[in-house]
């Protein structure tokens, strides 16, 4: 017996099939736990918001239209929205206590692109965003990286990089629409 | 606001670039604007691509008993060992592709043990008055009232909805970590021979027609409910 479809397992959380909840969690749990891990940081955290992950797909899983997208990739938004807004929502202080001294380092360590050997290993549906941001500079398609991989923000590209934030963000609009093209093309 | 513009805003909401006051306004925007939640969308598809590059880390399950203990409250699924059991019954059938484990004769025989046991200890004692329920089973599309004393147990259902297309329900007894199956649920009562005592749980799954293909729930586990210590 093979694994039962995502889709399968929202639709019968979505008819309120309380047993459907511990599927998902053996299903997508692993993946959902590790974009807490990579854009919180802190396991404690990451555990905390994996719990308020599962509540709020339980209460939207009606809202999953197979017809317009994949299963795994709509759970990871909601996952990756949620840790999003708990990392903006952090305060003032908690972001400077956290960014330290060695913002700059954090940044480079946790966004180094994938080196070659993961890029041959890469999944084929990785393929082309890879190829798309190996056409941008490096530093932007670094940025870009860590925006969606770690959730930095606007603010912390900015005094990572040292420069001002209109700056960045007109510089990061223009990868951006480049990218843009390149994946539609 | 020009289409690149619109395009911009969608990127920086989807990557998460922007401020907590812009995130707020964009989802706001995505329930007015079509144009503007199609471009989120797309964007939204294009970056899923980097999916891949998230790691998957095993979860502690103590965070799925928290959620579930909000979602669902104290009348949720089992707490405690009899929930492990369950999971880690469903995750085995999971790892090994479909194999399901028979018991080994060592465990049939405890359970048996077990169950004479209970036997010598109850013998002849009504646990519970006649007619009055046991327990109850309650999931959304089947609920089942339980009555029966320590000899027998008779499930009916309360409600008239008749079994998914090609699945049935079945009924477990649970005790110590075992499993053993009481049968399918008939469409209106089904009356099972069994040795009960208090602290046993009831358990309902849905399984392919005809039942699990092994000695534990294959499918998912709709309802449970323990015999009320008396």
């Amino acid at each position: 017996m093979t694994e039962e479809p995502l889709a399968d397992v929202l639709l019968r959380m979505a008819q309120g099939e309380r047993a459907a909840l511990r599927n998902l969690y053996s299903e997508a749990g692993p993946k959902l736990f590790g974009v807490c891990l990579r854009m919180l940081k802190d396991r404690a955290e990451a555990e905390d918001a994996l719990q308020e992950i599962m509540v709020k797909l339980w209460s939207k899983a009606h809202q999953f239209d197979p017809m317009r997208g994949q299963p795994m990739s709509w759970v990871v938004t909601v996952a990756r929205n949620h840790c999003l807004d708990r990392l903006r929502s952090r305060t003032a202080a908690l972001r400077r206590e956290a960014a330290g001294s060695n913002d700059a380092a954090m940044l480079e360590v946790a966004d180094a692109g994938p080196g070659p050997e993961t890029l041959v290993e890469m999944k084929d549906e990785a393929r082309r965003i890879a190829d798309c941001l190996a056409t941008l500079d490096t530093d932007r398609a670094t940025a870009i990286r860590s925006a969606y991989l770690d959730g930095r923000s606007y603010d912390d590209i900015a005094s990572a990089f040292g420069i001002p934030l209109n700056t960045l963000r007109s510089w990061l609009h223009r990868g951006l629409r480049k990218l843009k093209e390149c994946m539609d093309a | 606001m020009t289409e690149d513009e619109t395009s911009d805003l969608a990127a920086d909401y989807v990557l998460g670039l922007a401020s907590a006051e812009e995130r707020a306004r964009a989802e706001d925007r995505i329930t007015r604007d079509p144009a503007f939640a199609r471009e989120v969308e797309m964007w939204q598809a294009r970056f899923s691509e980097l999916n891949v590059e998230f790691a998957a880390v095993v979860p502690p399950s103590a965070v799925l008993d928290r959620a579930e203990h909000r979602l669902f409250g104290a009348s949720g699924p089992l707490r405690g060992g009899v929930l492990g059991w369950l999971r880690r019954a469903m995750q085995s059938r999971g790892a090994t592709g479909g194999t399901v484990r028979r018991p080994g004769p060592a465990i049939l025989l405890g359970l048996a043990v077990v169950t004479a046991m209970a036997l010598v200890a109850i013998w002849g004692t009504p646990l519970y008055r006649p007619g009055a329920p046991l327990a109850e089973l309650s999931a959304p599309d089947l609920q089942i009232a339980v009555r029966g004393d320590s000899q027998r147990l008779v499930f009916r259902r309360l409600s008239d909805a008749p079994d998914p297309e090609g699945r049935s329900y079945q009924l477990w007894l649970i005790r110590d970590g075992q499993v053993a199956s009481l049968g399918l649920l008939a469409p209106r009562t089904t009356e099972v021979s069994a040795e009960v005592r208090a602290g046993d749980v009831l358990a309902v799954s849905l399984e392919p027609a005809g039942g699990s293909p092994g000695a534990g729930p294959s499918g998912p586990v709709l309802a449970t409910a323990q015999i009320p210590s008396l």
